[in-house]
């Protein structure tokens, strides 16, 4: 009888003290999908927008409203910080918010400009949120992103996720931001680009979402913008495209513009390593890539193998172009979007010590980028015109 | 008969108010005798023809008399025993013997001919296989000893019996292999059954729960088997086999969880496709006791490990369920512990009915009518579906008794309370010794060589070793020429 009061004694505490008995039935939850964040910088207010899934709605799970109105709801509060507008969220709701499956959040464009120290903070904080979930910005309010038409999916909040789970141009997390907030680097982040355009009807548009760039951001705040083709090449430099879904087609000119062929890349890697010289730090980066010919018309017929040679010739030129111009960006803008100073840190913590205080400056002034490009078309494709 | 015969009357009495014992009076050369016996537990063919028309002989001319002849062992064809007490000769006509009673003789003569009506060996109903022997043990334990001695025809294979119960007199035999089986373990035995006094024994589970071992825990100790192959696969381990009359199974001690969760089928089958449903087996049998407190645990205190897209299906189906995750796991499993319950005892006739208002009505009518959610019915059925996959019927209780346990404290304390209760419940296996074998060998204590009959089976050629859990003497199973 001892040894079971013993036995007793030192295993419930152990439960008890776990949070044990401190149970929520599914059903009496509100599971926040994702987070929409704006702030009004006049009156330096936040507005959270949260996008939850409405089981009810969900024909065993599976529907997507079948006629009975949207699977999904939003709901907008504006307050002076985050956790105040959740709370006021909170207030109205019959269930209690949970974070725990929040897979993406949308930072508005005045929100992104004037920092995300105070989201930074809250996500910090919040045990609940996971930190793989994924991170964008919204060229305008996001709460504009959360209206977009789902016509493949079922909620906006999984059309968003599936952009950055499908590696579309990136798949930037609360993570990866962290890390560049905590170290005073730099970060990149999918910018959405939302567009009224006929879709699932002719006769009426619908706001429609997509990716058109990227942002830029130095520790907290989005410092400048990157077009689709700075994009392209900076994501591969990143590292991150690695699934299949979306692959980059690169289209070339050559005798004058009147020989073109588009080519689609396979297969694309990158690697990024640093040495100190005299004036500073020298980070090489190499981008490795296969390429198939989609398309080719050689105007004066040469042979597949010396149209190749062209191809990446222009190949070369256009991708080293487009990578140079970017890392000129994030250099003016003090974004050290490939997290170079985590490189050096790993490297060359003295001199990672010494230059961490400016770091912002620094990467401006004093890094310099060496770029290395070794490119392969993998197929001799017939001539198509 | 004279009435003189002290012997008779004292019988008689004993035998009174017994309206089916036959008393047949015989004279032979003026002598009178009388046989006793019970007319439906004797072979009458063979009282007939062995002992009976022997006798009658001697009225012919020219035989010798018959008091010089009555005691040669040449008269009766058939084995006699002289016996003087009446109770004992009362004990033998009611346990199927013959017994003659001389009137001029103190002492008669009993004749063991038991005739029991009995049904034929029959194909395995609860241990079935696709290849390998199908007979199973029937009730009668000479038949069952024949079945084993037809298997292992060594005269090492030994068989001692021990007479269990008062009243009932149930005969029980030890079965082994000398040479590998443990001494230690026959000693313990024959100790245990020479002190049960009891009125009777009906079933072989009484046996069982004779040893304190068996009183502290809802896991087997015995392992029931009602397959010769299985008794005698475990006596050429080392192990022991016991046999009692008027049960259809044998055990065998001592057991280990692991050969609890093997099937004969295993080692009959390919190693490969064996080694597969073996692992399937064990998958299975965590499944049965997991499942359900998992789901609930999970679901109650730890959404956030579900999958976004699966817990949206949970939490649509769960919308308007009146209960908690727990009251309803409960109710479902209770609902199919009695469909169960009552699927055994129902009159086969009317056992489909139950199966499919079981399946189908409760279950479909459950979900519409929103009493129940989906993914719970499927938790139970994939719950009771696993828990019949473990081979042995016991452990297989023993399991789903747990399953509650668990449940209800995965339903309070989530994830912690499961793992608590399964690392005390792996504690508790670790910590069993069955006569001397401990009860999770060999994963506990570990004995890497013996893994290749584990969670899958090694090819035969490879298992050269018998077991070192049951103390066999001869370690070696097998010898490559």
């Amino acid at each position: 009888m001892r040894r079971w009061w013993i036995a007793i004694s030192s295993v419930l505490p152990v439960l008890l003290l776990t949070g044990c008995l401190a149970k929520v039935e599914i059903n009496d939850q509100l599971f926040v999908l994702s987070l929409y964040l704006d702030k009004d910088v006049e009156k330096n207010e936040y507005t959270v927008t949260i996008s939850s899934p409405l089981p009810n709605r969900l024909s065993n799970g599976a529907g997507s409203g079948s006629g009975q109105g949207q699977p999904f709801a939003l709901v907008t509060e504006s307050a002076p910080t985050i956790p105040l507008a959740l709370n006021a969220i909170q207030r109205q709701m019959t269930r209690k918010l949970d974070f725990s499956h929040t897979r993406v959040i949308v930072i508005g464009n005045r929100l992104a400009r004037a920092g995300l120290e105070d989201l930074f903070n809250w996500t910090l904080r919040e045990r609940a949120l996971d930190y793989s979930t994924f991170v964008m910005i919204s060229p305008q309010d996001a709460r504009s992103a959360s209206e977009l038409t789902p016509v493949f999916e079922t909620m906006p909040s999984t059309v968003l996720k599936r952009f950055a789970v499908q590696n579309n141009v990136m798949g930037t997390t609360l993570k990866d931001c962290l890390s560049g907030y905590m170290a005073g680097t730099g970060y990149a982040m999918n910018q959405l680009s939302i567009t009224e355009k006929p879709v699932s009807s002719q006769s009426k548009t619908e706001k429609w979402a997509g990716v058109d760039g990227i942002g830029l951001f130095d520790s907290t705040r989005l410092k400048s913008v990157l077009n689709i083709q700075q994009t392209r090449v900076i994501a591969w430099a990143i590292g991150s495209r690695k699934t299949p879904i979306y692959r980059p087609v690169y289209s070339v000119l050559w005798d004058g513009g009147r020989s073109k062929a588009s080519v689609l890349f396979t297969h694309s890697e990158s690697s990024k390593t640093i040495s100190m010289t005299s004036s500073g730090p020298l980070v090489t980066i190499k981008l490795r890539g296969t390429a198939d010919v989609l398309s080719l018309k050689d105007d004066k017929r040469r042979e597949p193998t010396e149209s190749n040679t062209y191809i990446i010739k222009e190949l070369n030129d256009q991708i080293g172009g487009h990578l140079r111009e970017a890392l000129t960006i994030s250099q003016e803008n003090g974004a050290d979007i490939l997290k170079i100073g985590q490189l050096l840190n790993a490297r060359y913590p003295d001199v990672w010590q010494e230059l961490k205080q400016d770091w912002a400056g620094n990467y401006k002034n004093q890094v310099e980028f060496q770029i290395k490009l070794k490119l392969d078309i993998r197929n001799t494709d017939m001539q198509t015109g | 008969m004279d009435t003189s015969n002290t012997l008779f009357q004292e019988l008689k009495n004993y035998l009174s108010c017994n309206d089916d014992v036959t008393y047949f009076p015989v004279q032979v050369q003026d002598v009178e005798c009388t046989f006793i016996y019970i007319r439906s537990i004797v072979d009458i063919v063979m009282l007939q023809e062995k002992i009976i028309r022997p006798l009658l002989l001697l009225n012919e001319p020219g035989t010798r008399p018959f008091m010089e002849v009555i005691h040669s062992d040449t008269l009766f064809p058939w084995p006699m025993k002289d016996e003087k007490d009446p109770l004992t000769a009362a004990e033998a006509i009611t346990a199927g013997s013959a017994v003659l009673i001389v009137n001029s003789l103190p002492s008669c003569m009993i004749f063991t001919i038991p005739k029991y009506q009995k049904r034929t060996v029959q194909e395995s109903q609860n241990e079935q296989v696709v290849i390998g022997p199908r007979e199973s043990f029937i009730e009668d334990v000479d038949v069952n000893l024949s079945l084993l001695r037809h298997k292992i025809r060594h005269p090492e294979l030994k068989v001692v019996r021990y007479q269990i119960g008062r009243y009932t007199k149930t005969p029980l035999y030890v079965v082994y292999l000398e040479g590998l089986c443990d001494k230690k373990l026959l000693q313990v035995l024959d100790r245990q059954f020479k002190n049960i006094d009891v009125d009777g024994v009906l079933g072989v589970s009484f046996i069982s729960e004779q040893f304190k071992i068996t009183r502290k825990t809802s896991f087997p100790q015995f392992q029931y088997t009602e397959r010769p192959d299985s008794v005698a696969s475990a006596v050429l381990e080392g192990r022991v086999g016991i046999l009692l009359e008027g049960t259809p199974s044998a055990q065998i001690v001592p057991t280990t969880l692991f050969s609890l969760l093997q099937s004969s089928e295993d080692y009959y089958q390919s190693f490969i496709y064996a080694s597969w449903i073996r692992m399937v087996r064990f998958v299975f049998a965590l499944v049965s006791v997991l499942l359900p407190a998992l789901y609930v645990s999970i679901s109650t205190f730890q959404p956030e490990i579900i999958p976004t897209d699966l817990l949206l299906t949970i939490a649509a189906a769960r919308e308007n369920i009146p209960f908690t995750a727990l009251v309803e796991a409960l109710l479902m499993e209770l609902t199919f512990e009695a469909l169960r319950e009552a699927g055994t005892r129902i009159p086969k006739p009317v056992g489909q009915t139950i199966s499919i208002i079981g399946a189908i009505v409760i279950g479909q009518a459950a979900v519409s009518a929103g009493v129940v959610s989906a993914p719970m019915v499927i938790v139970v059925s994939i719950t009771g579906i696993a828990a019949f996959i473990v081979p042995h019927y016991e452990l297989g209780l023993s399991l789903r008794l747990l399953r509650f346990a668990l449940l209800i404290l995965g339903g309070t304390m989530g994830l912690i309370g499961v793992l608590a209760a399964t690392f005390i419940i792996y504690s508790r296996l670790c910590s069993l010794n069955t006569f001397g074998t401990p009860y999770m060998q060999p994963f506990a204590p570990i004995v890497f060589s013996e893994w290749r009959d584990m969670l899958f089976r090694a090819p035969s050629y490879m298992m050269t070793r018998r077991p070192y859990a049951f103390h066999a003497k001869n370690k070696r199973r097998l010898r490559k020429k």
